[in-house]
Formats: structure tokens, sequence, C-alpha cells
């Protein structure tokens, strides 16, 4: 048994077996939410017609748009806006960590809303760089189960996003919702989320997650 | 067996010292009881429950090393502050709970208020945001219908803050670390019983 680091006074271990444990609270994240299996996207232009997982200005703004997809690549650029073939036509294209690539397993265009995992139906988790750097097995893509000590509900859950170096506790809104922690309303990652130490995470790293009936890909970050 | 008169009359004064001091802690206790018990009593029916104010500065990281054509910025996340206490006031028949404070990185002062004026009112909820000279910012005050009504978290109302170039590379040097960048700052009411 290893300790990884301390984050916000919970402490992050590596087990004997190379599986990684730790408690914390969770917030929400919305990224990933493009609308690929009907539920809300993340991010919208203000003149959208619908809902979106989280508020604009959590994207950031004209030249700083730190949290969708840009035509150019970087912040300064201009947001991509789905088409009309693509799942929610209008919206903003939000970015995770962990991609998804194509049937012949070459990297999917950064603009495509499928190559990112839906925080509005998949489990999934975000784990700080301490993590995903600190340990031998691959992190991104990994099995994790997520469990809310609070009334012991428990749900397989994908490592898909990577958070600030110093916050540690991290979820899906799909994840929230099954594990029975509370989302916001109108935007469910505005949600509180879960205080620290209630929920308990256990990480596989080099295990790759199967979560409703899909094989994600282990990503070295 | 015998003790000197002098030594009786200083065990005697002690026991009644003793006594006297117990008394008055006694009595000073339930006065304390009593009154808060009045007061209490002396709240409508109507008051609305306790509320609780933070400020949150949300903001994402720069996520060094990332590869070209990863995601290049964290998820994001926030900081907290928590505003002080909601204190109760009564005046002409209405009852309100009011926030007044400030947060330690904004030059603003919020002032929140629930009132209501009977059990069939569901009462107003009004907030200002006024600025180191006492001029509400712009786009407050705000004034709408009470939605902090149902517990369970269901019923939170979140305010964005506005917040200047100059302002925010304060809060990024002062609050956040090396490489976060705020992306909004926001200010969250809801019931005190919704505290995670």
């Amino acid at each position: 048994m290893r300790t990884i680091g301390i984050i916000q006074g919970n402490t992050i271990v590596e087990q004997d077996d190379g599986s990684v444990t730790f408690f914390a609270g969770a917030t929400l994240d919305g990224d990933g939410g493009n609308g690929q299996f009907g539920g809300l996207p993340c991010y919208a232009p203000r003149d959208f017609q619908g809902g979106t997982l989280d508020i604009l200005a959590n994207a950031g703004s004209a030249g700083n748009w730190f949290g969708v997809v840009t035509d150019s690549g970087d912040p300064r650029g201009n947001p991509v806006v789905q088409s009309s073939n693509d799942p929610c036509p209008g919206a903003f294209v939000a970015a995770t960590s962990l991609q998804f690539f194509d049937k012949n397993g070459k990297p999917l265009p950064s603009r495509s809303p499928f190559k990112y995992v839906d925080s509005a139906t998949v489990p999934f988790i975000v784990v700080p760089p301490m993590i995903i750097r600190g340990v031998a097995g691959v992190v991104l893509g990994c099995r994790c189960v997520v469990t809310n000590t609070r009334n012991q509900q428990s749900v397989e859950a994908v490592v898909a996003d990577t958070g600030p170096k110093n916050h540690l506790g991290e979820i899906s809104v799909a994840c929230a919702q099954a594990i029975g922690v509370a989302i916001g309303d109108p935007h469910p990652a505005e949600g509180d989320g879960a205080p620290s130490p209630s929920i308990h995470y256990h990480l596989f790293p080099g295990t790759a997650a199967v979560v409703n009936g899909v094989t994600y890909p282990l990503q070295r970050s | 067996m015998t003790f000197p008169p002098g030594r009786l009359r200083d065990a005697s004064k002690r026991i009644t010292s003793a006594a006297i001091a117990s008394h008055t802690w006694s009595f000073g206790l339930l006065f304390g009881i009593l009154s808060i018990s009045a007061f209490a009593a002396d709240q409508p029916s109507y008051t609305p429950p306790p509320v609780a104010c933070e400020v949150r500065y949300y903001f994402r990281e720069y996520l060094r090393g990332a590869k070209v054509g990863a995601k290049s910025y964290s998820a994001p996340s926030y900081e907290r502050e928590a505003l002080p206490p909601s204190q109760v006031a009564i005046s002409d028949g209405s009852v309100s709970r009011i926030v007044d404070g400030r947060a330690a990185h904004l030059p603003y002062r919020f002032v929140v208020k629930v009132t209501r004026n009977s059990d069939a009112d569901r009462g107003t909820l009004k907030v200002n945001v006024l600025d180191a000279s006492g001029k509400p910012l712009r786009g407050f005050p705000q004034v709408i219908t009470n939605p902090l009504t149902k517990t369970g978290g269901s019923s939170s109302k979140n305010y964005s803050i506005p917040v200047t170039k100059a302002l925010t590379k304060k809060i990024e040097k002062t609050l956040l670390a090396k490489d976060q960048s705020l992306t909004y700052v926001a200010l969250i009411i809801r019931m005190r019983s919704d505290v995670p």
C-alpha cells in the first residue's frame, strides 16, 4: 500500500493490487455532454432553444473559450457549433480528456460530438493529474466503482476527465443520478453535489471500463 | 473531632459562595433558555426558514504537458466563500431572513432578503449586490417570488456576479492556484438545511 498524495485533506492510496482508493466529496462535471444519446448538451449559445447541463459562463467567453472545442483548437478561436447532422444542432461541443476513436482506430475529428464521453448519460469520474501520472497502470478509460456512503448506492463508472491539481472528487451528471447525489435545476451540473468525504472512489488502472455495455479505450495522457 | 472556629467560618463561606455561584449560573442558564424560547415564540409561524449564501469562484486549469489534440483545460471546479448566517427581522407584520455580508475576494456587499407577510404568502427574494461606494451593481437589486420553499436541494437560486478583467486577475492571483483561470463568479442562495 502506498500513499500517492493528499488533496483537500483526503488521502489517495495505491493498494497492493494496483487499484487506487480515496474518499472525497463530489462536484459535478457536465463536460463531454453533446447530446450524443438524447441528453442535454453541456454548453450552447445564449439563443439556443433548449436546456444545457451547465451555464455558458463556465465554458469561458470570447477569447477565452476554456470549456468548449474551438475552430482553432485553442481558447482564442470560435466555438464549434453542432450542425444539422450532429446529435444536438446549434449546441457547442464540450470535450473530455478521454476520447473515442473511429472503427479503424483513428482519432475522430476534434469537432465531432461523438469523440467525447457524454456526462448526461455515462457515469464517469474526473481525477487530478496526480493520479493519472502517479500510478503505473493507465488511468484514463479505466474501470472505477463509485459509492455514495450515505445511501450505499454504487455504480460502475469510467475515468473520463482530468480535473485541477488541487481538487478531488468530481463526477458526471449521470454518475450523480446513479448514486443519489443531487443535481442542479435548471442546470444539472450546477448542483451542490456531495460533501467530503461521503463518496468512495475505487479505481482499477489498466483495466478498461465497461459501462452500459460499452468498453472504453485505455488512454495514456 | 473538633475544628478551630476560624477554619469552620472559612469552610462555611466557601460553601455559601459556591452555592450562590451555582444558583446564579443555574438562574442564568434558565433565563437564557426562557429568553430563547420566548424569542422563538415571538417569531411568526410564517418566518422563512434559515437561508445560506455562498460565493463560488468557478475556474478551469491549464493542463501542462497535454498532448497535441488532447483537452488542454481541466474540468471546471470552484472555490467557495460562505456569507454570514441569516438573521431574522420583524417589521409591520412582515418577517424577513436577511443575509448581509461580504466575501473576502470581492469588493462587494451582498444583501439577501427573504420576506413573507403571512402563512399564505410564498414571499419574495430580494438580492442586492453593492459596490464599495454603496451603489448596486448593474442588474441589481433583483426581486422574485421566493423560490426557497422546498428542501432537498431542489430550490436554490444562483446569480452570476459581474467581475471586471482587473478583478478577475486579482482573484486569480490571490485565490486560485498557478495555471487556473477564473471563468465566472456566482452567488448561491439556498435553504440552510440543504447545505451539504
